[in-house]
């Protein structure tokens, strides 16, 4: 069930924001390991000042994040081997997420909605 | 010349790589029918020509008095609407060949487009009742 998850945070000028990525690769209960992954590649993401993160209890909880079904669809769309090639799959992935890859920004809510209230004020005026 | 070919070949490589923009949300409102949202394929037209074909498609779906419509921010904007997911489904389920004939895939999915196919109303609300500007 666990196999993607959400990781929400918040940056102390940027707001709220969350990634996506594969669940249960270092640890299938301890996410420190990937905490500290996903940590690393924030600044691309422009999280320069983190104020907290923390490992979602399911998807629903960033289920309202501005790019949340366009990253989702990465994932979807990539098959996970559960019989013998598991192990493999796993490893490969780790390798991956190491790398700062298959870690999916789905945007920072506050800008989002910045940008709906700026198209709503042009569609009033 | 090199360094045109250079930039064209890095184009091609940008335009058939994965984005967030594949799937697209388009919102519009309605003079008489009110709020009205459909889904199709991103970066298959530029901005203005996707508006003017799902334009003459919702013409077709009785919204003939349209006041606005504009490209979502993202899907997000539209997924409280009935149907979103069934119509994301439909879209998510495709394969885009982002590394071989993806020219192709976009030629075809153009003229899709313009026959009104792969553009999936998500809403069509036919109460005037809470007629809103988006």
């Amino acid at each position: 069930m666990d196999d993607i998850v959400g990781i929400k945070f918040i940056d102390k000028k940027m707001g709220e924001g969350a990634v996506i990525t594969w669940g249960r690769l270092f640890d299938s209960v301890d996410a420190d390991e990937l905490l500290d992954v996903v940590k690393k590649k924030l600044p691309n993401f422009g999280v320069h000042n983190l104020d907290s993160i923390e490992l979602c209890y399911s998807l629903m909880e960033i289920s309202d994040q501005p790019y949340f079904h366009e990253q989702l669809k990465y994932f979807i769309k990539r098959p996970i081997f559960f019989d013998n090639k598991y192990e493999k799959w796993v490893r490969k992935k780790r390798e991956a997420l190491k790398q700062g890859k298959e870690i999916l920004f789905t945007g920072f809510k506050n800008e989002y909605m910045q940008q709906i209230e700026r198209n709503n004020n042009e569609i009033l005026s | 010349m090199r360094f045109y070919r250079k930039h064209k070949l890095r184009h091609y490589f940008v335009q058939a790589s994965e984005n967030i923009k594949d799937i697209i949300g388009i919102k519009f409102f309605d003079k008489k029918l009110g709020k009205g949202a459909c889904i199709t394929w991103g970066r298959i037209f530029n901005d203005q020509e996707l508006l003017k074909v799902v334009q003459e498609q919702c013409v077709k779906q009785g919204f003939e008095n349209i006041e606005s419509m504009n490209i979502c921010y993202s899907l997000q904007e539209i997924a409280r609407y009935p149907y979103f997911y069934e119509s994301w489904i439909y879209f998510v389920q495709q394969d885009i060949p982002y590394k071989y004939s993806y020219k192709k895939w976009k030629e075809e999915k153009q003229k899709a487009l313009c026959m009104g196919k792969e553009i999936k109303f998500v809403k069509l609300e036919t109460s005037t009742k809470d007629a809103m500007p988006l």
